[in-house]
Protein backbone atom coordinates (compact mmCIF):
# COMPACT_ATOMS: atom_id res chain seq x y z
CA UNK A 1 0.00 0.00 0.00
CA UNK A 2 1.50 3.91 -0.67
CA UNK A 3 0.90 6.60 1.37
CA UNK A 4 0.24 9.65 -0.42
CA UNK A 5 0.00 13.16 -0.18
CA UNK A 6 -3.91 13.99 -1.01
CA UNK A 7 -3.96 16.70 -3.67
CA UNK A 8 -7.51 18.35 -5.00
CA UNK A 9 -7.70 15.81 -8.11
CA UNK A 10 -7.43 13.18 -5.24
CA UNK A 11 -9.60 14.81 -2.37
CA UNK A 12 -12.47 15.14 -5.44
CA UNK A 13 -12.17 11.50 -6.63
CA UNK A 14 -12.38 10.70 -3.18
CA UNK A 15 -15.57 12.18 -2.17
CA UNK A 16 -17.27 10.61 -5.19
CA UNK A 17 -16.40 7.34 -4.41
CA UNK A 18 -17.06 7.21 -0.71
CA UNK A 19 -19.97 8.70 -0.99
CA UNK A 20 -20.82 6.63 -3.68
CA UNK A 21 -19.82 3.79 -1.35
CA UNK A 22 -21.59 5.15 1.42
CA UNK A 23 -24.78 5.46 -0.34
CA UNK A 24 -24.85 1.56 -1.75
CA UNK A 25 -23.48 0.07 1.93
CA UNK A 26 -26.46 1.60 3.75
CA UNK A 27 -24.50 4.61 5.45
CA UNK A 28 -25.31 7.94 4.97
CA UNK A 29 -23.38 10.05 2.00
CA UNK A 30 -23.60 13.67 3.74
CA UNK A 31 -22.52 11.90 6.85
CA UNK A 32 -19.17 11.17 4.33
CA UNK A 33 -18.95 14.94 2.99
CA UNK A 34 -18.78 16.17 6.59
CA UNK A 35 -16.44 13.77 7.76
CA UNK A 36 -14.28 14.94 4.10
CA UNK A 37 -14.86 18.53 4.75
CA UNK A 38 -11.90 19.07 6.76
CA UNK A 39 -9.26 18.31 3.08
CA UNK A 40 -10.96 20.54 0.84
CA UNK A 41 -11.25 23.49 3.39
CA UNK A 42 -7.36 22.99 3.74
CA UNK A 43 -6.71 22.42 0.02
CA UNK A 44 -8.59 25.80 -0.54
CA UNK A 45 -7.54 27.97 2.21
CA UNK A 46 -3.96 26.69 3.46
CA UNK A 47 -2.58 24.63 5.70
CA UNK A 48 -2.67 27.00 9.10
CA UNK A 49 -0.74 28.65 10.77
CA UNK A 50 3.22 27.63 10.75
CA UNK A 51 3.31 26.40 14.28
CA UNK A 52 0.00 24.07 13.20
CA UNK A 53 -0.21 22.42 9.92
CA UNK A 54 -2.64 20.15 8.66
CA UNK A 55 -1.59 17.45 6.18
CA UNK A 56 -4.15 15.24 3.96
CA UNK A 57 -2.85 11.73 3.14
CA UNK A 58 -4.21 8.76 1.36
CA UNK A 59 -3.50 4.88 2.15
CA UNK A 60 -3.71 3.70 -1.36
CA UNK A 61 -3.82 0.07 -2.58
CA UNK A 62 -1.44 -0.79 -5.81
CA UNK A 63 -2.29 1.37 -8.74
CA UNK A 64 -5.50 3.06 -7.66
CA UNK A 65 -7.12 6.61 -7.94
CA UNK A 66 -9.13 6.49 -4.84
CA UNK A 67 -7.42 5.31 -1.40
CA UNK A 68 -8.86 3.11 1.19
CA UNK A 69 -8.35 5.35 3.98
CA UNK A 70 -7.60 8.87 4.44
CA UNK A 71 -5.37 10.22 6.97
CA UNK A 72 -5.24 13.55 9.02
CA UNK A 73 -1.59 14.67 10.53
CA UNK A 74 -0.54 17.53 11.96
CA UNK A 75 3.35 19.43 12.21
CA UNK A 76 3.28 21.00 15.51
CA UNK A 77 6.70 23.36 16.24
CA UNK A 78 6.88 22.84 19.84
CA UNK A 79 10.06 24.44 20.25
CA UNK A 80 12.53 26.37 17.28
CA UNK A 81 14.27 22.72 17.08
CA UNK A 82 11.57 19.90 18.22
CA UNK A 83 8.93 19.23 15.59
CA UNK A 84 6.52 16.93 16.08
CA UNK A 85 4.48 15.08 13.51
CA UNK A 86 1.05 13.73 14.78
CA UNK A 87 -1.15 10.99 12.90
CA UNK A 88 -4.55 12.23 14.52
CA UNK A 89 -7.52 10.05 12.43
CA UNK A 90 -7.01 7.10 9.65
CA UNK A 91 -10.62 6.99 8.18
CA UNK A 92 -11.49 3.82 6.34
CA UNK A 93 -13.78 4.33 3.51
CA UNK A 94 -17.22 3.30 4.03
CA UNK A 95 -17.25 0.07 1.93
CA UNK A 96 -14.08 -1.36 3.67
CA UNK A 97 -15.90 0.19 7.00
CA UNK A 98 -19.14 -1.69 6.09
CA UNK A 99 -17.53 -4.98 5.10
CA UNK A 100 -15.16 -5.01 8.56
CA UNK A 101 -18.69 -4.31 10.73
CA UNK A 102 -19.67 -7.44 8.85
CA UNK A 103 -16.70 -9.55 9.40
CA UNK A 104 -15.39 -9.83 6.19
CA UNK A 105 -12.12 -11.33 6.17
CA UNK A 106 -10.41 -9.76 3.48
CA UNK A 107 -11.79 -6.17 4.35
CA UNK A 108 -10.43 -6.93 7.91
CA UNK A 109 -6.45 -7.77 6.16
CA UNK A 110 -7.29 -4.65 4.03
CA UNK A 111 -8.21 -2.13 7.23
CA UNK A 112 -4.91 -3.85 9.01
CA UNK A 113 -2.88 -3.14 6.06
CA UNK A 114 -4.25 0.39 5.61
CA UNK A 115 -3.43 0.73 9.80
CA UNK A 116 0.09 -0.26 8.85
CA UNK A 117 0.62 2.00 5.99
CA UNK A 118 -0.66 4.86 8.31
CA UNK A 119 1.80 3.79 11.06
CA UNK A 120 4.26 3.24 8.19
CA UNK A 121 4.10 6.30 6.54
CA UNK A 122 3.52 9.05 9.05
CA UNK A 123 7.18 7.89 10.13
CA UNK A 124 8.96 8.17 6.96
CA UNK A 125 6.95 11.73 6.66
CA UNK A 126 8.61 12.63 9.62
CA UNK A 127 11.58 13.03 7.10
CA UNK A 128 10.05 14.99 4.43
CA UNK A 129 8.33 16.90 7.08
CA UNK A 130 11.60 17.71 9.42
CA UNK A 131 9.95 16.23 12.65
CA UNK A 132 12.26 14.47 15.16
CA UNK A 133 8.59 13.01 17.59
CA UNK A 134 5.94 11.20 15.73
CA UNK A 135 2.86 10.36 18.05
CA UNK A 136 0.19 8.46 16.88
CA UNK A 137 -3.45 8.70 17.97
CA UNK A 138 -5.03 5.55 19.10
CA UNK A 139 -8.77 7.39 17.93
CA UNK A 140 -10.48 4.10 17.92
CA UNK A 141 -10.04 0.85 19.65
CA UNK A 142 -8.70 -0.94 16.62
CA UNK A 143 -6.01 1.67 16.65
CA UNK A 144 -5.17 1.64 20.17
CA UNK A 145 -4.63 -1.71 20.41
CA UNK A 146 -2.44 -1.79 17.75
CA UNK A 147 -0.35 1.10 18.97
CA UNK A 148 -0.51 -0.56 22.76
CA UNK A 149 0.84 -3.92 21.14
CA UNK A 150 3.51 -2.36 18.92
CA UNK A 151 4.27 -0.43 22.20
CA UNK A 152 5.07 -3.84 23.93
CA UNK A 153 7.02 -5.33 21.07
CA UNK A 154 9.42 -2.18 20.34
CA UNK A 155 10.01 -2.19 24.08
CA UNK A 156 10.75 -5.86 24.00
CA UNK A 157 12.60 -6.14 20.56
CA UNK A 158 15.90 -3.60 22.17
CA UNK A 159 14.92 -1.56 19.18
CA UNK A 160 16.23 2.11 18.74
CA UNK A 161 12.99 3.85 19.66
CA UNK A 162 12.83 5.37 22.67
CA UNK A 163 8.60 4.57 22.67
CA UNK A 164 6.61 5.70 25.44
CA UNK A 165 2.42 5.46 25.83
CA UNK A 166 0.64 9.23 26.89
CA UNK A 167 -2.92 8.46 27.73
CA UNK A 168 -4.21 7.22 24.01
CA UNK A 169 -1.04 8.72 22.21
CA UNK A 170 2.02 6.45 21.30
CA UNK A 171 4.98 8.87 21.15
CA UNK A 172 7.87 8.08 18.96
CA UNK A 173 11.57 9.21 19.11
CA UNK A 174 15.16 8.17 17.97
CA UNK A 175 16.43 7.11 20.94
CA UNK A 176 19.74 9.05 19.32
CA UNK A 177 17.58 12.24 19.48
CA UNK A 178 16.78 11.91 22.87
CA UNK A 179 20.40 11.38 24.29
CA UNK B 1 23.40 20.38 6.75
CA UNK B 2 25.95 19.21 4.67
CA UNK B 3 25.43 16.58 2.17
CA UNK B 4 27.34 13.61 4.38
CA UNK B 5 25.18 14.74 7.55
CA UNK B 6 21.87 14.56 5.29
CA UNK B 7 22.73 10.78 4.20
CA UNK B 8 23.69 9.98 7.57
CA UNK B 9 20.38 10.98 8.71
CA UNK B 10 18.60 9.17 5.51
CA UNK B 11 20.51 6.00 6.52
CA UNK B 12 19.61 6.25 10.40
CA UNK B 13 16.20 6.83 9.32
CA UNK B 14 15.75 3.53 6.92
CA UNK B 15 17.40 1.53 9.68
CA UNK B 16 14.47 2.63 12.35
CA UNK B 17 11.72 2.57 9.27
CA UNK B 18 12.78 -1.39 9.31
CA UNK B 19 12.91 -1.89 13.08
CA UNK B 20 9.61 0.08 12.74
CA UNK B 21 8.16 -2.64 10.49
CA UNK B 22 9.30 -5.28 11.70
CA UNK B 23 7.66 -4.33 15.10
CA UNK B 24 4.22 -3.71 13.15
CA UNK B 25 4.12 -6.70 11.62
CA UNK B 26 4.76 -8.67 15.16
CA UNK B 27 2.10 -6.80 16.83
CA UNK B 28 -0.27 -7.45 14.01
CA UNK B 29 0.56 -10.91 14.07
CA UNK B 30 0.01 -11.03 18.20
CA UNK B 31 -3.29 -9.35 17.77
CA UNK B 32 -4.56 -11.61 14.87
CA UNK B 33 -3.64 -14.86 17.25
CA UNK B 34 -5.20 -13.72 20.06
CA UNK B 35 -8.43 -12.79 17.91
CA UNK B 36 -8.23 -16.55 16.57
CA UNK B 37 -7.87 -18.34 20.59
CA UNK B 38 -10.89 -15.41 21.69
CA UNK B 39 -13.09 -17.11 18.47
CA UNK B 40 -12.49 -20.50 19.82
CA UNK B 41 -12.84 -20.06 23.54
CA UNK B 42 -16.14 -18.45 22.28
CA UNK B 43 -16.81 -21.60 19.87
CA UNK B 44 -15.98 -23.71 22.79
CA UNK B 45 -18.36 -21.96 25.42
CA UNK B 46 -20.99 -21.93 23.18
CA UNK B 47 -20.34 -26.00 22.45
CA UNK B 48 -20.35 -26.71 26.00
Amino acid sequence: MQFEQLNQQAYEATLKRWTWEADVNDGFPHEVERKLRWIDELLSNGKGDANNQSLAYGVFTEGAEVPVAVCELVISRKTVSERWLKLLSVMLSPEVEAKVEAGDVDAIQTAVMAYRAAVSGSFNAQLEHNADTLKLYGRNEAMLKLLTTLLATLQSSGSDFDAKKEGRWLVLRSISTTN
Amino acid sequence: MSSKQYIARVNAHMSLHAQLLAALDKAINEIGQKQVALSLIDKVKTAA
